[in-house]
Order: C-alpha cells, then sequence, then structure tokens
C-alpha cells in the first residue's frame, strides 16, 4: 500500500515545500514524543528535532530505508548520543561513584525536573513515564523506540546496531523492571487484583 | 515452550513480527498458561497508559519556521543545479572523451598486432632470398640434360630395331655404337 509519506516525498522533490510541512506534521507526535522522553529539556528536544529534519532535507537524495519513520529515529537517536557525549563533560561536575551509572545513564533526567514528567498528576501513566525514565538509556529507547515510535524490533535492532534478541532482551528487562517498580498497578493492569 | 522465550514472542507477536506459525503457537502456550497471559495484559495495559500520558508534543513555531525555511531553500538549491549546464557532474562530461580515448586506444593496439607481421616480411623475404638453392638452381642446364637425355632415348629406341632393320657389318657397327651410347647413358642417369 502506498503510504502518505511516499508521496509527500514524491511532492517535495517536484519542489513542494507544503509537502515537507505535512511530512514534519505527520511525524511530529511519535519523532517529537521519543525525542523528548529521552532527552533533558524541551528546549534539547526541539534543537534535536530540528536537527533530525535540517539532516533529512539536505540528504534527502540518499534516503533509502524502507520505512521513512525509521529514518528519523535513526537520526534521532545519533544525534541524542552525539549530544550526551558533547554534554558529558560540562554536566560532570560531581561524578557518579564507580559502577554506581555509566557515561550515558549519567545523562538521564531526573523524573523531578523532565518536562515529560512535569504535568501535574499521579495517575498510571505519570507513574510508568517515572519508572521508565529511570530505566537505563538504551532500555528506555527501546522502550520508546516501540512504545511511541511503533517500530518493530528488527528496526529498533538496525538502529542501535544490535541483534534483535537483544533488542527483544532490553525490552523484556524494561518490562521487568516496570513490575518491580509498579507492583499494584502492575497486577491491575495483568488482570489481577490492584 | 518456556515462559521466557514466549515473552519474547509475545512482544514479537504485538509488533506485527511473529509468523502465523509463531502466533498459532503462542495462543496454544497462552491458553495454558497464565502466567504468560498476565505478561501480555500488562504488556497491552502499559502501552495504552504510555500513550494516555503522553507529553506535550506541540513544537513552537519558530522551530517548524526553520524547517519550512530550510526546505525552501534547499529545494531552489536544487532547482539551480538543475538549471546549470556548469554544475553537471564530473562523470558526466568526461565520461564520453573516456570512452572514445579507450576505443581509439584499443583499435591502434588491435592495428599494430594485426599488421605486425606485414611489418616483418622484408626480413622473412630476405632468408628466401638468401640461400644459393635459387641461384646454383640452373634451370637452363637442366633442359639441356632433358633433351640429351631424349636424343639419347630416340637413338636407343632405333638401337633397339637394328636387329629387325640390320644387314650386313654396317649394321654391326652401328649396334656397337649404340650400345656403347646405352652404356653412356646409363652412366649420366
Amino acid at each position: 500500500m502506498e503510504t502518505p509519506e511516499k508521496a509527500w516525498l514524491v511532492e517535495y522533490r517536484r519542489g513542494s515545500v507544503d509537502a515537507m510541512g505535512k511530512l514534519v506534521e505527520h511525524f511530529r507526535r511519535p519523532l517529537f514524543g521519543f525525542i523528548l522522553r529521552m532527552t533533558e529539556s524541551r528546549e534539547d528536544a526541539e534543537e534535536i528535532f530540528q536537527e533530525v529534519w535540517f539532516r533529512v532535507i539536505r540528504s534527502l537524495d540518499s534516503y533509502r530505508e524502507k520505512r521513512f519513520i525509521s529514518w528519523l529515529f535513526r537520526i534521532a537517536h545519533n544525534l541524542i548520543i552525539d549530544r550526551a557525549r558533547k554534554a558529558r563533560p560540562m554536566s560532570d561536575p560531581h561524578p557518579a561513584e564507580p559502577g554506581q551509572q555509566d557515561e550515558i545513564e549519567a545523562r538521564i533526567p531526573s523524573p523531578d525536573i523532565s518536562p515529560a514528567l512535569q504535568v501535574e498528576g499521579r495517575d498510571l501513566g505519570q507513574r510508568i513515564s517515572t519508572a521508565v525514565s529511570r530505566l537505563p538509556q538504551e532500555q528506555k529507547e527501546v522502550f520508546h523506540m516501540r512504545m511511541e515510535g511503533g517500530l518493530p524490533f528488527k528496526e529498533i535492532a538496525k538502529i542501535q546496531g544490535i541483534s534483535i534478541n537483544t533488542a527483544l532482551a532490553r525490552m523484556q528487562y524494561a518490562l521487568t523492571k516496570l513490575r518491580d517498580e509498579l507492583k499494584a498497578d502492575y497486577q491491575a493492569m495483568a488482570g489481577g487484583q490492584p | 515452550m518456556k515462559c521466557e522465550s514466549v515473552q519474547k514472542q509475545i512482544l514479537l507477536a504485538q509488533s506485527g513480527e511473529l509468523s502465523w506459525l509463531g502466533r498459532r503457537g503462542l495462543l496454544a502456550h497462552l491458553r495454558d498458561c497464565a502466567s504468560c497471559r498476565q505478561y501480555a495484559a500488562a504488556l497491552n495495559g502499559i502501552t495504552v497508559q504510555v500513550h494516555r500520558s503522553e507529553p506535550d508534543v506541540a513544537v513552537s513555531s519558530v522551530v517548524l519556521d526553520r524547517i519550512r525555511s530550510a526546505a525552501r531553500k534547499e529545494n531552489s538549491r536544487s532547482e539551480l543545479i538543475h538549471i546549470r549546464p556548469s554544475r553537471e557532474p564530473f562523470s558526466a562530461i568526461f565520461q564520453p572523451a573516456i570512452i572514445y580515448s579507450a576505443a581509439a586506444i584499443m583499435l591502434l593496439v588491435g592495428s599494430w598486432l594485426t599488421f605486425r607481421p606485414v611489418l616483418n616480411q622484408p626480413q622473412v623475404v630476405e632468408q628466401k632470398a638468401t640461400p644459393a638453392i635459387g641461384e646454383d638452381w640452373d634451370t637452363a642446364s637442366i633442359d639441356t640434360q632433358i633433351e640429351t637425355l631424349d636424343d639419347w632415348l630416340d637413338v636407343a629406341s632405333t638401337v633397339d630395331d637394328i636387329p629387325t632393320v640390320s644387314n650386313g657389318t654396317d649394321n654391326e657397327d652401328v649396334n656397337m655404337i649404340a650400345r656403347e651410347l646405352l652404356e653412356l647413358e646409363g652412366q649420366q642417369i
């Protein structure tokens, strides 16, 4: 089946800037939602979101991916890693104790200050978000790529440069952590008594 | 089937990556395993809750304007590239020239290889001319010898007829001469 993004890409290549606007709008929710959950602040997320689209515009001729959304997430994934690496020396005045957290984990935002978690309320969704934000970066990324982007594990594995089995294991581990943190809520969702 | 591997199958089934056969096996397992059923239900519950608690995904208009502006700029640049013939890639300009040059070189090499024996022919002719065979082979003397031989044969045939035609002493002399001639002929041959 012909996806709308393919038609918009063709239109854009023929000179329609509006077609690019449609593409940006179409992928805004999954892409920006993913970036927002993976970064520390909304400003960072907007910068990365903007850079993703700049790169898409610049290198549209080299686009060969099967799915456009996978390409977007791949670019976003690379930019998030780059940003975390660059920002590390600046935001590392109080280094974590050895063995406590790895380099990328040190960049995981505190649930209290994360813009994604600033919304009022103590509903289940918020508790899940809080629990997910505490996961190691690579597990969190798999979780959000799957949940926000709806990417299949095969493509998540490609983006992260791992085997599909490892991607599945990371997701399993993330869910196990959630189960441990959200004991009563998990039981309720699983069909047991809350 | 172990529940750990079944849980992976549940994840794959949710992402639409499990085969038809795999789904059949998974359903069969879920019928009997309460723990895996709970896992699948919890996964669905978490997915729903994550979508419900979605953060504000509105992007500022400044960012969107920048993206549109970049798209417009890139598009106009691409148009310019298409208009200007001087922006044609190097290969597009020089490719025909390279092909023609290669063809010409191959033609030259082929010609040289083909006509090289002809160019060397004078040496072969000289080799044929230099031996003394041609010079020593005196065809005139051969002809003379053949004629002489014919004459002798004629005489010989006459000699053979001698007994039938000869009468008297003159004939005996002739016969003797003829025999001598025959002997001579044999020596010559």
